[in-house]
């Protein structure tokens, strides 16, 4: 048990570390966006790997919470990045530059 | 992780009423006439007005759902007054030219229920789903005025953080349900917390929930995207931001270490640890804001630091109650009386920024208050009232709040924190006061033009009178 655990534990921390690593070191929007969702997907994919190591049904259950949330946050994200593309022509955050001081 | 679970939907009545309101109201936009949109706005205040009847009227439930959520507190009121007072600036900032007033309150509404099942969750879980609720909300609501590159880039730049941040805790969540399987006990339920601090996957969890949660209260070192959020989003979306989302954030974290009962574990060193942990980040939050506000003209970018500053008193309160647990039924009233204070302040000085001309207010700085008093004395009384009060002047209501966090701070034996709480406080006083001597200058004729609107004079007389009334009532109510 505790090995196949460990199997699907290292690939969902390794899915939230390059998602972490993608939104703080990446310039593009689009980019950092996927990131997130990568983090998203490896916090989902440790719920599951808790819930079959452990025959527990409700990591399993909060998945799908998830994954209605992300897809939320995708739809509301996506249209927030496109408007400021048609606005700013960029989806660069180095080129975003309309705040400060 | 058995148990029954019963629907007792009398416990979430405030919530349901809010969001059925909101739904409705998001009906009837759509299918009433144009003419026809101040009437729905109508409703949609009095939606707001019955789910504060609501909260203060129907009897709190306790626990319910199994665990899920807690019982009701003062946050209850206090989110749903900030929705009212949102509500009302909003009215303003649609008549300069912003479109599409009633799904605003809409959001605002569903954004209020999201933020107060969030601070009344008793489990990780359910915390977790009530806050990505509210942060969609306020990505909608910080990206309103879609036309204005400012309003988008801030949406963008909290879009970005707060899913970071989200994910941080949803991973700390994952981390907690791991070691509650592994330990056969349900660690997610904050009951449960101290139980788990043996588990070092609880341990990682539960910092990285905290992580999250001082990303939402903008604390230190997760600050830095509260100066362009509050600068671009719309006024009353800032002012939202500043209060009611700050308040969830830090009421949140002040549960979870309520919860924390190191001493029954017998674990007197890691308890130290915590204590210095959340100290020195206490600390760096004041630091770092009262910093930043030093040099700042741009007046929202300014309240932004003004916010991180006050982040920081109140996560001095959380390290005291942390320190000594016998601190804890200090907590809600000390925390309330601060965030009530810092309401009626903030706010007051939010509907000020919202009486200049135009809505593209990105770009207010100092030198366009130069002149109010001639032009506006009851904006310009409101300004020193709440000016004074967040400086933490006496006799108004931000000193009292904060003497009072530095009394529980006292006697936490967190002497070293008392004194960088009282300097951070000294250098407050600096830049609040140079946004009041900039309003007392003479006009040299190239500020912003106001645009007030007579209706909000009386909220802002209200809320500078209930700022001085909080002050005296606590000397008459200590019997001073």
């Amino acid at each position: 048990m505790e090995h196949t655990l460990h199997q699907f534990l290292f690939p969902a921390m390794m899915l939230f570390a390059t998602g972490l690593l993608g939104a703080m070191f990446k310039r593009n929007l689009i980019t950092i966006f996927m990131s997130i969702e990568l983090m998203l997907c490896g916090a989902m994919l440790a719920f599951v790997a808790f819930a079959s190591a452990y025959n527990d049904i409700d990591g399993a259950v909060f998945a799908f919470f998830i994954l209605a949330i992300a897809a939320a946050e995708v739809a509301v994200g996506l249209a927030i990045i496109t408007r400021l593309f048609k606005l700013e022509n960029t989806v660069s955050t180095k080129n975003l530059n309309t705040l400060g001081d | 992780m058995e148990g029954t679970i019963s629907f007792e939907w009398a416990s979430v009545s405030t919530e349901a009423t809010l969001a059925v309101f909101a739904a409705a109201t998001l009906a009837l936009s759509a299918l009433a006439p144009k003419r026809g949109e101040k009437w729905v706005s109508m409703f949609a205040m009095f939606a707001v007005m019955a789910a504060l009847a609501v909260e203060v009227f129907v009897p709190s439930a306790g626990a319910s759902f199994g665990g899920m959520l807690g019982g009701k507190s003062v946050f209850g009121v206090f989110a749903i007054a900030c929705a009212l007072l949102t509500s009302l600036m909003s009215f303003q900032y649609f008549s300069k030219g912003a479109r599409n007033r009633n799904e605003f309150l809409a959001i605002v509404m569903i954004c209020t229920a999201a933020l107060m099942l969030f601070v009344r969750s008793g489990s990780l879980l359910m915390a977790f789903v009530a806050l990505e609720c509210a942060t969609v909300c306020l990505y909608v609501a910080a990206a309103w005025s879609s036309e204005k590159a400012s309003s988008m880039e801030a949406a963008a730049k909290y879009l970005v953080v707060a899913g970071v941040s989200g994910a941080a805790f949803l991973m700390g969540t994952a981390f907690i349900y791991g070691a509650s399987l592994s330990s056969g006990r349900n660690l997610l339920l904050f009951g449960n917390f101290t139980s788990g601090l043996v588990h070092p996957m609880f341990l990682t969890g539960i910092v990285l929930v905290m992580g999250g949660t001082l990303f939402k209260m903008a604390a230190f070192p997760f600050q830095f995207w509260s100066p362009d959020v509050y600068q671009g989003a719309p006024t009353p979306v800032s002012a939202f931001f500043a209060v009611a989302s700050k308040a969830a954030g830090v009421v949140f974290l002040g549960k979870i270490c309520m919860s924390l009962d190191f001493a029954s574990m017998g674990l007197s060193e890691l308890h130290d640890k915590a204590v210095a942990a959340v100290s020195v980040i206490a600390a760096a939050t004041i630091i770092v804001g009262n910093l930043g506000g030093i040099t700042q003209i741009n007046i929202k970018r300014l309240m932004a630091f003004s916010g991180v500053s006050n982040a920081g008193y109140m996560l001095v309160l959380v390290a005291a109650v942390l320190k000594y647990a016998s601190l804890a039924e200090f907590f809600a009233p000390v925390l309330y009386f601060y965030l009530a204070a810092y309401m009626f302040a903030n706010y007051a000085l939010f509907f000020v920024i919202n009486s200049y001309e135009g809505y593209d207010d990105f770009d207010q700085s100092m030198s366009d208050y130069r002149g109010l008093l001639r032009k506006s004395p009851v904006m310009e009384g409101t300004l020193i009232i709440s000016l004074s009060s967040l400086a933490g002047i006496p006799p108004t209501a931000g000193f009292f709040g904060k003497v009072l966090i530095l009394i529980t701070a006292w006697s936490a034996q967190l002497y070293w924190l008392v004194g960088i709480m009282v300097a951070g406080s000294v250098v407050s006083i600096y830049y609040y006061f140079a946004w009041m001597r900039a309003s007392l200058d003479t006009p040299d004729g190239v500020e912003r033009k106001l645009d007030p609107n007579p209706i909000l004079y009386p909220t802002m007389v209200a809320l500078s009178v209930a700022t001085l009334v909080l002050g005296v009532a606590v000397l008459y109510f200590y019997g001073i």
